[in-house]
């Protein structure tokens, strides 16, 4: 038997993350910085990293989805000021891994800030938020005089 | 990544641990090591814990989810970022690394898998006489 000096980190081996994937999440964050249509104010070089999201427009209402894995519903706070909607919080390294040996680190963590400026008016007072298995989902009813409302037009 | 799926198909043409339907991403990990074992944390947000798949074939360990659809229908997208499809990623365990045992957690969107080292590589106290 020979003894064979023991590399530990020769004992778990991650794939590299698909470089596909890679390249697009930096191209979504450069096309953030340059997105003009929702006036994102995505403060992209004072906050630690950016959640991804998804906004979506139904008849009555927006729904923002964002990304906000290991994350606790505690440490996010929303506001709704002047027509921008506001999702700031921080990402916490987890307990159990304090004091532990990093062998590689691709997650992000720390605070993040984005805000929002919705194509038209909402009711702020109605704004519902849940958050669950790492992703916060806002909903944002419109205004009355947002929704599609039906005109008839006589014809003359 | 498709050289690792090349590695894990079998001779009669099916891969060992079945492929996820669709596009998919590679999660983020962070790969930490404690004194008798190793934990994996995998954001993996917006996937139901009864479809996470996480399995070991061959010295490589497999996870897979596929991506849930959101709550109440896409509607109109006016943005997207989401990167769309599920999940896979694989790591490779070295001899030093225990296959039974293997623990698997899901807590808001974040995969925690911890393995245990193998006896042989974890470390002793030699006493000295």
């Amino acid at each position: 038997m020979s003894l064979v000096r023991w590399n530990p980190a020769r004992d778990l081996t991650a794939f590299p993350s698909d470089v596909l994937s890679m390249r697009k999440e930096i191209d979504r964050l450069f096309d953030n910085l340059f997105h003009g249509d929702l006036a994102d104010t995505t403060s992209a070089f004072t906050s630690a990293w950016v959640p991804a999201v998804d906004i979506a427009e139904h008849e009555g209402e927006f729904v923002v989805r964002m990304e906000l894995p290991g994350v606790k519903k505690d440490d996010v706070k929303i506001t709704m000021q002047e027509g921008v909607l506001s999702v700031k919080g921080e990402k916490k390294q987890e307990k159990e891994a304090k004091g532990l040996d990093y062998h590689r680190v691709e997650r992000s963590y720390g605070s993040f800030q984005r805000s929002f400026t919705l194509p038209t008016a909402v009711k702020a007072e109605n704004i519902d938020a849940s958050y669950r298995d790492g992703v916060l989902e806002i909903t944002l009813p419109k205004a009355e005089e947002a929704k599609p409302k039906q005109i008839d037009v006589k014809v003359k | 990544m498709s050289e690792t799926r090349n590695a894990l198909i079998k001779h009669n043409g099916q891969p060992a641990v079945p492929p996820v339907e669709g596009p998919v991403s590679a999660p983020a990990a962070d790969v930490l090591e404690e004194h008798d074992g190793y934990v994996l944390m995998l954001d993996m947000p917006g996937v139901l814990r009864e479809e996470i798949s996480v399995a070991v074939a061959e010295g490589t360990l497999a996870v897979k989810a596929p991506l849930a659809r959101p709550r109440g229908g896409e509607g109109r997208i006016i943005h997207r970022e989401i990167i769309r499809g599920g999940y896979e990623r694989y790591f490779s365990l070295g001899e030093g690394i225990d296959r039974e045992g293997i623990d698997a957690r899901y807590e808001n969107g974040v995969l925690t898998v911890r393995l245990r080292k193998s006896e042989a590589v974890k470390p002793k106290q030699i006493t000295i006489r």
